[in-house]
Protein backbone atom coordinates (compact mmCIF):
# COMPACT_ATOMS: atom_id res chain seq x y z
CA UNK A 1 0.00 0.00 0.00
CA UNK A 2 1.51 3.32 -1.04
CA UNK A 3 1.64 6.38 1.14
CA UNK A 4 -0.81 8.27 -1.05
CA UNK A 5 -3.34 5.44 -1.01
CA UNK A 6 -3.17 5.34 2.82
CA UNK A 7 -3.68 9.09 2.85
CA UNK A 8 -6.68 8.89 0.56
CA UNK A 9 -8.18 6.02 2.62
CA UNK A 10 -7.77 8.08 5.81
CA UNK A 11 -9.33 11.13 4.12
CA UNK A 12 -12.22 9.06 2.83
CA UNK A 13 -12.77 7.41 6.23
CA UNK A 14 -12.67 10.73 8.08
CA UNK A 15 -15.03 12.37 5.60
CA UNK A 16 -17.51 9.54 5.88
CA UNK A 17 -17.24 9.19 9.67
CA UNK A 18 -17.31 12.86 10.61
CA UNK A 19 -19.84 13.81 7.95
CA UNK A 20 -22.10 10.89 8.82
CA UNK A 21 -21.94 11.76 12.51
CA UNK A 22 -22.92 15.37 11.79
CA UNK A 23 -25.91 14.22 9.73
CA UNK A 24 -27.05 11.73 12.38
CA UNK A 25 -26.63 14.38 15.10
CA UNK A 26 -28.67 16.92 13.15
CA UNK A 27 -31.79 14.79 12.57
CA UNK A 28 -33.18 14.62 16.12
CA UNK A 29 -32.37 18.30 16.62
CA UNK A 30 -34.23 19.23 13.44
CA UNK A 31 -37.24 17.22 14.59
CA UNK A 32 -37.24 18.61 18.16
CA UNK A 33 -35.83 22.15 17.99
CA UNK A 34 -37.49 23.43 21.17
CA UNK A 35 -36.09 20.57 23.25
CA UNK A 36 -32.70 21.18 21.66
CA UNK A 37 -32.86 24.83 22.70
CA UNK A 38 -33.28 23.67 26.33
CA UNK A 39 -30.21 21.46 25.95
CA UNK A 40 -28.22 24.41 24.52
CA UNK A 41 -29.32 26.74 27.33
CA UNK A 42 -28.33 24.06 29.85
CA UNK A 43 -24.65 24.60 28.98
CA UNK A 44 -24.90 27.99 30.67
CA UNK A 45 -23.07 29.92 27.97
CA UNK A 46 -26.01 31.71 26.40
CA UNK A 47 -29.51 32.42 27.67
CA UNK A 48 -32.68 30.71 26.54
CA UNK A 49 -33.38 33.41 23.97
CA UNK A 50 -30.04 32.94 22.24
CA UNK A 51 -30.45 29.18 22.54
CA UNK A 52 -33.60 29.42 20.41
CA UNK A 53 -31.65 31.02 17.59
CA UNK A 54 -28.89 28.42 17.90
CA UNK A 55 -31.52 25.65 17.86
CA UNK A 56 -33.00 27.10 14.67
CA UNK A 57 -29.69 27.36 12.81
CA UNK A 58 -27.14 24.86 14.18
CA UNK A 59 -28.87 21.58 13.18
CA UNK A 60 -29.16 22.77 9.58
CA UNK A 61 -25.50 23.86 9.63
CA UNK A 62 -24.56 20.37 10.86
CA UNK A 63 -26.68 18.74 8.16
CA UNK A 64 -25.31 20.89 5.32
CA UNK A 65 -21.72 20.47 6.50
CA UNK A 66 -22.21 16.71 6.88
CA UNK A 67 -23.66 16.41 3.39
CA UNK A 68 -20.82 18.46 1.91
CA UNK A 69 -18.24 16.32 3.70
CA UNK A 70 -19.75 13.06 2.51
CA UNK A 71 -20.37 14.23 -1.04
CA UNK A 72 -16.81 15.54 -1.30
CA UNK A 73 -18.00 18.82 -2.76
CA UNK A 74 -16.32 22.04 -1.64
CA UNK A 75 -14.20 19.67 0.38
CA UNK A 76 -11.58 21.97 1.90
CA UNK A 77 -14.06 24.56 3.14
CA UNK A 78 -16.45 21.84 4.34
CA UNK A 79 -13.58 20.25 6.27
CA UNK A 80 -12.74 23.60 7.86
CA UNK A 81 -16.40 24.19 8.78
CA UNK A 82 -16.58 20.68 10.26
CA UNK A 83 -13.39 21.24 12.23
CA UNK A 84 -14.71 24.51 13.63
CA UNK A 85 -18.03 22.88 14.57
CA UNK A 86 -16.34 19.99 16.36
CA UNK A 87 -14.03 22.44 18.15
CA UNK A 88 -16.98 24.49 19.37
CA UNK A 89 -18.65 21.29 20.63
CA UNK A 90 -15.46 20.33 22.41
CA UNK A 91 -15.17 23.74 24.09
CA UNK A 92 -18.80 23.61 25.22
CA UNK A 93 -18.49 20.11 26.64
CA UNK A 94 -15.15 20.88 28.30
CA UNK A 95 -16.39 24.05 29.99
CA UNK A 96 -19.50 22.19 31.24
CA UNK A 97 -17.27 19.42 32.60
CA UNK A 98 -14.89 21.87 34.31
CA UNK A 99 -17.77 23.85 35.81
CA UNK A 100 -19.41 20.61 36.94
CA UNK A 101 -22.72 21.43 35.25
CA UNK A 102 -25.09 18.50 35.62
CA UNK A 103 -26.72 18.30 32.20
CA UNK A 104 -27.33 15.79 29.50
CA UNK A 105 -25.05 16.17 26.50
CA UNK A 106 -27.73 16.69 23.81
CA UNK A 107 -25.05 15.79 21.28
CA UNK A 108 -26.86 13.23 19.13
CA UNK A 109 -30.29 13.24 20.73
CA UNK A 110 -32.06 16.20 22.29
CA UNK A 111 -32.88 14.16 25.38
CA UNK A 112 -30.75 11.53 27.03
CA UNK A 113 -27.39 10.73 25.49
CA UNK A 114 -25.62 10.67 28.84
CA UNK A 115 -24.18 13.35 31.08
CA UNK A 116 -20.95 15.26 30.62
CA UNK A 117 -18.12 13.05 31.82
CA UNK A 118 -14.41 13.01 31.05
CA UNK A 119 -15.19 10.29 28.49
CA UNK A 120 -17.39 12.75 26.64
CA UNK A 121 -14.55 15.28 26.69
CA UNK A 122 -12.16 12.67 25.24
CA UNK A 123 -14.73 11.66 22.62
CA UNK A 124 -15.16 15.29 21.53
CA UNK A 125 -11.40 15.89 21.58
CA UNK A 126 -10.91 12.91 19.25
CA UNK A 127 -13.60 14.13 16.88
CA UNK A 128 -12.15 17.65 16.80
CA UNK A 129 -8.64 16.26 16.22
CA UNK A 130 -9.96 14.06 13.39
CA UNK A 131 -11.74 17.02 11.82
CA UNK A 132 -8.61 19.20 11.92
CA UNK A 133 -6.59 16.31 10.44
CA UNK A 134 -9.11 16.07 7.60
CA UNK A 135 -8.79 19.80 6.96
CA UNK A 136 -5.00 19.49 6.93
CA UNK A 137 -5.11 16.57 4.47
CA UNK A 138 -7.44 18.48 2.17
CA UNK A 139 -5.24 21.60 2.35
CA UNK A 140 -2.10 19.60 1.49
CA UNK A 141 -3.92 17.90 -1.36
CA UNK A 142 -5.16 21.21 -2.72
CA UNK A 143 -1.71 22.79 -2.37
CA UNK A 144 -0.20 19.93 -4.39
CA UNK A 145 -2.96 20.22 -6.97
CA UNK A 146 -2.35 23.92 -7.47
CA UNK A 147 1.44 23.36 -7.79
CA UNK A 148 1.29 20.46 -10.17
CA UNK B 1 -6.50 36.90 -0.30
CA UNK B 2 -6.91 33.14 0.17
CA UNK B 3 -7.95 33.52 3.81
CA UNK B 4 -10.45 36.24 2.87
CA UNK B 5 -11.97 33.85 0.36
CA UNK B 6 -12.12 31.13 3.01
CA UNK B 7 -13.81 33.41 5.55
CA UNK B 8 -16.28 34.47 2.85
CA UNK B 9 -17.05 30.82 2.09
CA UNK B 10 -17.64 30.02 5.75
CA UNK B 11 -19.88 33.04 6.22
CA UNK B 12 -21.76 31.97 3.09
CA UNK B 13 -22.21 28.46 4.51
CA UNK B 14 -23.46 29.92 7.77
CA UNK B 15 -25.92 32.22 6.02
CA UNK B 16 -27.27 29.46 3.77
CA UNK B 17 -27.70 27.19 6.81
CA UNK B 18 -29.39 29.99 8.77
CA UNK B 19 -31.88 30.67 5.97
CA UNK B 20 -32.58 26.96 5.46
CA UNK B 21 -32.89 26.44 9.22
CA UNK B 22 -35.36 29.30 9.63
CA UNK B 23 -37.40 28.11 6.64
CA UNK B 24 -37.42 24.57 7.98
CA UNK B 25 -38.70 25.77 11.33
CA UNK B 26 -41.57 27.64 9.70
CA UNK B 27 -42.52 24.73 7.43
CA UNK B 28 -42.17 21.92 9.95
CA UNK B 29 -45.17 21.60 12.34
CA UNK B 30 -42.93 21.02 15.37
CA UNK B 31 -40.54 23.83 14.44
CA UNK B 32 -39.82 27.10 16.22
CA UNK B 33 -42.38 29.67 15.12
CA UNK B 34 -41.50 33.30 14.34
CA UNK B 35 -43.28 34.32 17.52
CA UNK B 36 -41.08 32.04 19.56
CA UNK B 37 -37.95 33.08 17.70
CA UNK B 38 -38.73 36.71 18.46
CA UNK B 39 -37.97 35.84 22.08
CA UNK B 40 -34.36 35.48 21.05
CA UNK B 41 -34.20 39.24 20.57
CA UNK B 42 -32.56 41.05 23.49
CA UNK B 43 -35.06 42.22 26.09
CA UNK B 44 -32.85 42.92 29.06
CA UNK B 45 -33.30 39.43 30.49
CA UNK B 46 -31.27 37.50 27.98
CA UNK B 47 -29.38 35.51 30.59
CA UNK B 48 -32.54 34.03 32.06
CA UNK B 49 -33.42 30.45 31.19
CA UNK B 50 -36.94 29.10 31.30
CA UNK B 51 -35.86 26.13 33.34
CA UNK B 52 -38.29 23.42 32.33
CA UNK B 53 -39.10 21.37 35.43
CA UNK B 54 -39.33 17.57 35.42
CA UNK B 55 -42.58 15.93 36.49
CA UNK B 56 -41.26 14.47 39.73
CA UNK B 57 -39.65 17.78 40.77
CA UNK B 58 -42.95 19.52 40.01
CA UNK B 59 -44.75 16.98 42.18
CA UNK B 60 -42.36 17.74 45.05
CA UNK B 61 -43.10 21.46 44.61
CA UNK B 62 -46.83 20.68 44.54
CA UNK B 63 -46.60 18.71 47.80
CA UNK B 64 -44.78 21.60 49.48
CA UNK B 65 -47.15 24.13 47.87
CA UNK B 66 -44.17 26.18 46.80
CA UNK B 67 -45.49 27.13 43.38
CA UNK B 68 -48.78 28.20 41.90
CA UNK B 69 -49.75 25.84 39.08
CA UNK B 70 -51.30 27.49 36.04
CA UNK B 71 -53.16 25.34 33.52
CA UNK B 72 -53.16 26.99 30.11
CA UNK B 73 -55.63 24.59 28.46
CA UNK B 74 -59.18 25.45 27.57
CA UNK B 75 -61.81 25.71 30.36
CA UNK B 76 -63.48 22.56 28.96
CA UNK B 77 -60.30 20.50 29.34
CA UNK B 78 -59.64 22.06 32.73
CA UNK B 79 -63.13 21.09 33.94
CA UNK B 80 -62.48 17.46 33.03
CA UNK B 81 -59.45 17.26 35.28
CA UNK B 82 -56.33 19.18 36.28
CA UNK B 83 -53.59 19.35 38.89
CA UNK B 84 -55.29 20.00 42.27
CA UNK B 85 -55.13 23.67 43.21
CA UNK B 86 -54.21 24.82 39.71
CA UNK B 87 -55.62 28.01 38.22
CA UNK B 88 -57.00 27.97 34.72
CA UNK B 89 -55.60 30.68 32.46
CA UNK B 90 -56.44 29.67 28.90
CA UNK B 91 -53.54 30.49 26.66
CA UNK B 92 -55.06 32.89 24.18
CA UNK B 93 -57.07 34.97 26.62
CA UNK B 94 -54.15 35.17 29.03
CA UNK B 95 -51.62 35.99 26.35
CA UNK B 96 -53.75 38.81 25.03
CA UNK B 97 -54.19 40.23 28.49
CA UNK B 98 -51.39 39.04 30.81
CA UNK B 99 -52.34 39.35 34.41
CA UNK B 100 -50.06 38.05 37.13
CA UNK B 101 -51.59 35.35 39.28
CA UNK B 102 -53.02 35.99 42.72
CA UNK B 103 -50.26 35.10 45.19
CA UNK B 104 -46.54 35.74 45.50
CA UNK B 105 -45.40 32.21 44.79
CA UNK B 106 -43.54 31.40 41.56
CA UNK B 107 -45.71 30.21 38.73
CA UNK B 108 -45.55 26.72 37.22
CA UNK B 109 -47.20 26.73 33.83
CA UNK B 110 -48.36 23.50 32.26
CA UNK B 111 -49.96 22.31 29.05
CA UNK B 112 -51.15 18.83 28.18
CA UNK B 113 -48.31 17.88 25.87
CA UNK B 114 -44.59 17.84 26.60
CA UNK B 115 -42.30 20.64 25.46
CA UNK B 116 -45.19 22.91 24.73
CA UNK B 117 -44.37 26.09 22.85
CA UNK B 118 -47.41 27.73 24.46
CA UNK B 119 -45.89 27.06 27.89
CA UNK B 120 -42.67 28.77 26.89
CA UNK B 121 -44.51 31.81 25.57
CA UNK B 122 -46.59 32.04 28.72
CA UNK B 123 -43.55 31.70 30.97
CA UNK B 124 -41.95 34.53 29.05
CA UNK B 125 -45.11 36.63 29.43
CA UNK B 126 -45.12 36.01 33.20
CA UNK B 127 -41.46 36.90 33.42
CA UNK B 128 -41.97 40.11 31.52
CA UNK B 129 -44.75 40.92 33.95
CA UNK B 130 -42.24 40.49 36.79
CA UNK B 131 -43.23 37.05 38.09
CA UNK B 132 -40.91 34.11 38.56
CA UNK B 133 -42.15 31.40 36.20
CA UNK B 134 -41.27 27.88 35.12
CA UNK B 135 -43.03 25.22 33.17
CA UNK B 136 -43.73 21.54 33.45
CA UNK B 137 -41.36 20.03 30.92
CA UNK B 138 -43.30 16.89 30.03
CA UNK B 139 -46.77 18.32 30.44
CA UNK B 140 -49.92 17.19 32.18
CA UNK B 141 -49.94 13.96 30.16
CA UNK B 142 -46.78 12.87 31.98
CA UNK B 143 -48.24 13.98 35.32
CA UNK B 144 -51.16 11.61 34.68
CA UNK B 145 -48.82 8.84 33.51
CA UNK B 146 -47.02 9.06 36.87
CA UNK B 147 -50.39 8.62 38.59
CA UNK B 148 -50.04 11.90 40.47
CA UNK B 149 -53.20 13.52 41.93
CA UNK B 150 -55.77 15.21 39.76
CA UNK B 151 -59.12 16.81 40.39
CA UNK B 152 -62.14 17.85 38.41
CA UNK B 153 -63.65 21.19 39.28
CA UNK B 154 -65.17 24.40 38.07
CA UNK B 155 -63.00 27.06 36.51
CA UNK B 156 -61.66 29.49 39.06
Amino acid sequence: MTRSSIKSAVTWGLRLGLGGLLIVASIDKLLHPLEFSFAVAGYGVIGQGGALLVAAVLPMLELVTGLLLISGRWSENAALAGAMLYTVFLLLVAQAFVRGIDIECGCYRTEGGGGITWLKVIENSSLAAGAWLLFYLHSVEKERGSRG
Amino acid sequence: MKSNLRIGSLVGLLLVSAVLGLLWNQAYPGGLSWRLLQLSLPDGSRRSAWQPVSTDSAFALWIRREVCFVDLRSPEDFRLDHIPGALNKPFLSFFRNPEVVTDDRPVMVYDFEAHSERSVLLVQAFRRAGAEAFFLRNGYRDWLAYGFPREAAEVR
